[in-house]
């Protein structure tokens, strides 16, 4: 029988509640830092078939991720096999689950002896061993260096736990007692939703809340169809580029979508996308699965509930092999920026057919940066890790955003004070750069400046970023955002380097320079209206010249007023210029 | 005698407090947004008219909108900020993490100092709190006179590390002096010496932002009430529960934000305790928006996670959509679904309880004001919970065929359901919203609902208060006599408070009792200076200490109050013990053997006030309430699935001691109290009214 459409709407509203609460519980009783300060982790609550029904507002690139994962659990072990008190933990990117980082905890819900649910979380761990601290080696070319890789197991078999297990996870690791506590804090969470979802049986009766849980995901699936039906039929085609792989610096690695919206489906083909490589930016396909339900999530209205439901309608062709869906052993533990790429290909598909719900290129973040030593002061090892955010993309009505983390892990920056008092360094400078954005009918977001300097005898660096050479594209006559950088700056020499480096010992003294790259802007600069233009200059987002030369509006140096005739003049005669002159200059809408 | 007033989006509510004979006077006028103290003038003519002497009034306590309704209007002042050179940016990129990651067409909110007014300053002050490098004065002095002839209202100086040494931002306020000698400048070591720079930088900015506005209507204010003769002591309501002195309101103006939720709260707690009820759920429901809070051994819970402006969804708070203030102000759950709450059918087919509202306008259908959306209050006129004849004392009718057929059409024929169906899905609804807002100030903090006790004002939340109570085994719903001028007696009820912290990040173990004793006999010292000036008693001054503290690694931190007596060695491993058991009861683990750090240390010196006795009335001899039955109307209860024959009774008539049992309705002048059936209520000698839940 179908659902009813009230007790639904009241259980969704439950169900959320409760993954909320999971996700508190996590957040707040984690160590780490990359748990607790950046959010990386996410709780959900699946039906006994593995599907999610409800996700926490949490990190993007974890949309749906879970699903796999279970579903992956419950093939080993099979609902029969599974036991009142079982809590099970596994990782990894060729099992269901993603890079070595994100571990997987789950827990089978039982009432009156029958599975009825599975709560499931997934977090970043900082430190899951490997070949250096943080366990993310852009140098990568194995999974083997990337950290300790745990089947599908028990941790708990009907509430006994698996001491042996626990001692060569701790074992394996740099940090055993930051893993330790954060896998407590995600055992905490899963129990928090056991406990929850027993008492919504409790009161709403098994039958009920298992049709409401279906009523869910088909509303979700029927919703996405609706949303898709008002998408023009047609084949979409769109690019992404990655700047190198972090191995084979010269060769960009680019990712190819064909979009095919057929009435109320959508197919996602990869084919076309680059075969797997060397380095560590090829993605598993779980994350793959969900950097496209991330994309259309916010293509789709907001309020459509984020369960396997609003994923059913999206078919994804991604052919064993491919960076997409590598083969084991290939490394993928810098899989969050072709997450992003990935994102971006889909985003440049679709505006074709609806360019008012897409931003231009963004910049793929946040920039990572791992710094882990032996800090002389405590005599401890450390291992620090912190994000600087990109431009976003402007939109069709609107700058894009500066400085935040714009796709698939929507992360917390680190307090500069937080970092300072935790860690031997000193961040000399966090601003915004001028003239990274994109020009545009609409600008680009701005890219950001982060400067570290070590203060303890030596560290070991590693960073992950992109964009570093190609930066991200303008749309529709709009240019591309500044692409980024990363400058070494020791006493004596200052070195470039790449966007994906590993294994690079720096000493005291020595200053770390992050750029990270500006968003693209939207639609044809010379459209931009003089007002904005005279806003970004005075406030420090654009410099005169560019104004001048590339908005075309010339603003007096000293007094800083538009002089209008002279931006009339240059403007047109720009637009003679521009090959593709369809366009005329507009209006001034300046009144001074 | 004494004086509330609370200013609110609609109404001024004024209460007049004779502390000798205990007379209690209520007036209700309407706001005058554009000059608020113009209403508050009014209030008291009227009081003046009714024949209190304006001599009379000795103390004014006040709760207002404007520093808020700044913020959302954007229309605070003119600022300029100086930040350490190299972190101008610090209000734009914030918290790095996008409001809402599912929306790519999201803004984020504009920064309240545009960057054009940001000046960087060349100094740096380390993690140790030792300078490693000197303010550069004669940049400074240049980036000063930069600002000459710019219509700067206000100052906000917030320089890194500024909570550990604030020897720079001083300087730097000396400097802004020597060029601007009557600026208002305010220092982040000053307002909030804490750590974590875009938050503090966000709240000093706030303060900054809201203060000339604040400063010139508290002026005016005493200005006009010296011209009707009155010259009280008057005291602003604080975000923290507390009231501060005028003179503070105006340099500190960041403390007021919350000003009026805060107000109701306090009045619940006062009104709790003299009741026995110490720990309590406040559940404050009107139009547009529900607000949940919590009150624990008599206090209110304080949180210093606060965003000024935030965008409220059906069923939270959106974060990074407002501007944070890390001050202490009461926690409540704000969540934008009201009466007034709008139900629609969605694409796929289903039932939706708002975020839209109709408000006031269009209002819900059975207004009859135009509004063709049905709403909650539509749905609890249909389903019998209203009077159409008695709505607001009977000053407004009600159309309730009008609400009929709204639901009809826009829900129960779209659903394929009759339209009793409808009305009582669309209430269920919105009480699943109410419920999460409710769950979040207990279950994710640690708190048994079953545990507590409901305290529900505002216009619609005595409507489904015993519902919500029945669903979260709330075991007793307190409905107050004086529900309608709650927030105003709140301010009478509300004690002085000075609130102080200090960063003192230390392990647990290697804490120096001497060296904390020290911070808080300064706090104490700077207490007692500020309550004389307040003109308080040393006999009625209080103080309550407390740590944040946390696992060593953690970065959230949980407030634990030492307990009484001198601090010293036990005190501290007493301090430990309860972080543990309060980390056991949030988040449902402790890690027993792990390193426990004590972050910032902090204390509330309050300056205890008078309260008004809450009146006696004498029992009646009978519980029997059949005199002050109405009449009897048909009522669809949830999980009835019929129309039950209920008793509807006047409020008024009620008397101390009678006891009514569901299913019935009371009808108060101002709000309307359903008693489900299995539920019963009873009028205490208060004539509060008390709703039993059965366990």
């Amino acid at each position: 029988m179908a659902a009813n459409p009230i007790t639904t709407e009241v259980l969704r509203n439950a169900l959320y509640t409760l993954a909320e609460e999971m996700q508190v519980t996590l957040v707040k009783t984690a160590l780490s830092i990359i748990v607790k300060e950046t959010g990386d982790c996410s709780c959900a609550l699946h039906d006994a078939r593995g599907n999610q029904i409800s996700q926490a507002s949490a990190l993007p690139m974890h949309l749906g991720i879970l699903t796999t994962a279970v579903k992956a659990i419950l093939e080993k072990y099979g609902a029969s096999e599974m036991n009142e008190g079982d809590i099970y933990i596994m990782n990894g990117p060729y099992r269901g689950a993603s890079h070595l980082n994100d571990i997987v905890i789950a827990l089978p819900i039982f009432f009156e002896g029958h599975l009825v649910s599975i709560a499931a979380n997934i977090a970043h761990h900082q430190d899951v061993g490997g070949m250096t601290p943080g366990s993310m080696p852009g140098n990568a070319t194995e999974l083997f260096q990337e950290g300790i890789n745990i089947p599908i197991s028990k941790l708990y078999a009907a509430d006994i736990v698996n001491e042996t297990l626990i001692e060569m996870l701790k074992a394996n690791v740099r940090l055993p007692g930051v893993l330790w506590g954060d896998i407590e804090a995600q055992l905490a969470a899963v129990k928090i939703g056991g406990r929850g979802f027993i008492n919504l049986v409790k009161k709403y009766g098994a039958k009920t809340v298992m049709e409401s849980m279906d009523g869910l995901l088909h509303y979700s699936e029927l919703r996405t169809q609706n949303e898709i039906e008002t998408i023009t039929n047609g084949i979409y085609e769109g690019v992404a580029f990655l700047d190198n792989d972090g191995i084979t610096f010269e060769q960009p690695v680019r990712l190819h979508v064909k979009v095919t919206v057929d009435d109320r489906s959508l197919t996602f083909d990869l084919s076309k996308t680059d075969k797997q490589v060397k380095g560590p930016v090829n993605m598993d396909y779980a994350s793959t699965r969900s950097s496209v339900a991330y994309a259309m999530a916010g293509i789709m209205p907001e309020d459509i509930p984020h369960n396997d439901g609003a994923i059913a309608p999206y078919k994804i062709i991604a052919p064993k092999g491919c960076l997409l869906n590598p083969n084991f052993p290939a490394a993928v533990n810098a899989r969050s920026h072709t997450s992003g790429a990935l994102a971006m290909a889909i985003l440049n598909a679709l505006s074709q057919a609806v360019p008012d719900k897409v931003m231009a290129g963004t910049g793929l973040g946040p920039g990572i940066l791992l710094v882990g030593g032996v800090d002389n002061q405590t005599g401890k090892y450390f291992t620090l890790v912190e994000g600087n955010g990109p431009g976003a993309g402007a939109r069709a009505n609107i700058d894009g955003i500066s400085g935040k983390d714009v796709f698939c892990s929507n992360t917390l920056g680190t307090p500069v004070e937080a970092e300072e008092m935790d860690y031997p360094v000193m961040i000399e400078r966090y601003e915004l750069i001028k003239d990274s954005g994109g020009a545009g009918k609409f600008r680009g977001g701005l890219g950001v400046r982060r400067d570290l300097r070590l203060l303890t005898d030596e560290a070991v660096l590693t960073m992950q970023s992109d964009n570093l050479i190609n930066a991200p594209d303008g749309l529709f006559g709009g240019s591309k955002g500044m692409n980024g950088s990363h400058i070494l700056l020791k006493e004596k020499e200052k070195i470039s380097m790449p966007g994906k480096c590993g294994e690079i010992r720096i000493q005291a003294g020595d200053l770390v320079i992050r750029n990270t790259a500006g968003g693209g802007g939207y639609g044809n600069p010379l459209e931009r209206d003089p007002e904005l233009i005279y806003e970004d200059v005075i406030n420090e987002k654009i410099s005169i010249e560019s104004a001048r030369n590339t908005y075309g509006v010339v603003i007096q140096e000293g007094n800083l007023q538009v002089d209008l005739a002279a931006t009339k003049l240059l403007r047109n005669k720009k637009a003679a210029k521009s090959m593709a002159s369809q366009s005329q200059a507009p209006e001034l809408s300046i009144q001074k | 005698m004494r004086v509330g007033i609370d200013i609110g989006g609609t109404f001024t509510d004024t209460i007049i407090y004779d502390d000798d004979t205990g007379k209690l006077e209520t007036l209700k006028l309407p706001t005058t947004p554009n000059n608020p103290e113009k209403g508050v003038e009014n209030s008291l003519h009227k009081a003046f008219y009714k024949g209190i002497s304006p001599h009379d009034i000795s103390h004014i306590a006040h709760a207002c909108t404007i520093a808020t309704n700044s913020i959302i209007e954007r229309k605070g002042a003119k600022v300029a900020l100086f930040t350490t050179a190299g972190f101008e940016d610090i209000l734009e990129l914030g918290k790095m993490r996008r409001p809402d990651p599912y929306d790519f067409l999201q803004d984020i909110p504009q920064p309240l100092v545009p960057r054009r007014l940001v000046r960087g300053v060349p100094e740096r002050v380390n993690s140790k709190g030792d300078v490693v490098t000197e303010l550069d004065e004669q940049k400074t002095m240049l980036a000063i006179d930069g600002l000459k002839g710019m219509g700067i209202e206000a100052f906000t100086v917030s320089l890194l590390f500024s909570f550990l040494n604030p020897t720079h931002e001083q300087l730097v306020k000396k400097l802004i002096l020597s060029k601007f000698p009557q600026a208002h400048i305010t220092l982040s070591s000053d307002l909030i010496p804490i750590f974590r720079e875009y938050e503090r930088t966000s709240t000093t900015v706030v303060n900054s932002y809201v203060a000339p506005r604040v400063s010139r209507y508290i002026t005016d204010l005493e200005r006009s009430l010296n011209n009707m003769g009155i010259e009280p002591d008057l005291y602003i309501m604080r975000s923290n529960g507390g009231v501060m002195s005028t003179n503070t309101a105006k340099t500190q103006p960041a403390h007021i934000i919350e000003s009026g939720p805060a107000a109701g709260v306090i009045e619940a707690a006062y009104l709790g305790s003299q009741m026995g009820f110490k720990d309590i759920i406040t559940f404050d429901m009107g139009g547009t928006t529900a607000k949940m809070g919590i009150i624990r051994n008599g206090l209110p819970e304080i949180t210093s996670h606060f965003e000024v402006g935030a965008i409220a969804r059906s069923s939270q708070i959106l974060t990074g959509t407002g501007y944070p203030v890390m001050l202490p102000v009461i926690d409540l759950c704000e969540i934008g679904a009201g009466g007034g709450s709008i139900a629609w059918i969605d694409s796929g087919n289903l039932l939706r309880v708002g975020p839209q509202s109709a408000g006031s306008d269009p209002a819900p259908v059975c207004y009859g004001k135009g509004g063709t959306e049905p709403t909650v209050t539509d749905a609890n006129l249909v389903l019998g919970y209203l009077n159409a004849d008695f709505f607001l004392g009977g000053d407004m009718k009600l159309d309730k065929e009008g609400a009929y057929s709204a639901i009809e059409e826009k829900i129960a024929n779209k659903l394929g359901i009759d339209v009793i169906a409808a009305a009582l899905g669309i209430i269920e609804i919105s009480n699943a919203n109410m419920i999460r807002g409710l769950k979040v100030v207990t279950t994710s903090r640690g708190f048994d609902p079953r545990e507590f006790a409901m305290m529900a004002f505002g216009g619609a939340g005595p409507c489904c208060a015993a519902e919500l109570a029945l669903n979260l085994q709330i075991p007793k719903v307190i409905v107050p006599a004086t529900a309608s001028v709650h927030s105003a007696l709140g301010l009478l009820s509300t004690d002085i408070r000075h609130d102080f912290v200090a960063t003192n990040k230390h392990l647990a173990t290697e804490i120096d009792v001497q060296e904390i004793n020290g911070i808080f006999n300064k706090f104490s010292a700077e207490g007692i200076t500020l309550l004389e000036k307040d003109r308080v008693n040393i006999d009625d001054m209080v103080t309550k200490r407390s740590a944040d503290m946390r696992y060593s690694g953690q970065s959230y931190e949980i407030n634990i109050p030492f307990r009484e007596g001198e601090i010293n060695n036990e005190r501290l491993s007493c301090l430990v013990e309860d972080f543990h058991d309060a980390h056991e009861r949030i988040y449902a683990h402790t890690m027993p053997g792990h390193p426990v750090e004590v972050v910032a240390l902090r204390q509330a010196t309050f300056g205890v006030s008078r309260k008004p006795d809450v009146k006696i009335y004498e029992m009646s001899d009978s519980d029997e309430p059949g005199h002050a039955i109405k009449d009897a109307r048909d009522v669809y209860y949830s999980g009835v699935e019929t129309f039950l024959t209920s008793q509807c009774y006047d409020g008024a008539r009620l008397l101390p001691g009678n006891e009514v049992s569901g299913p019935a309705i009371i009808e108060m002048s101002d709000t309307t109290i359903v008693i489900p059936p299995e539920q019963s209520a009873k009028v205490d000698k208060y004539r509060n009214i008390i709703i039993s839940t059965p366990s």
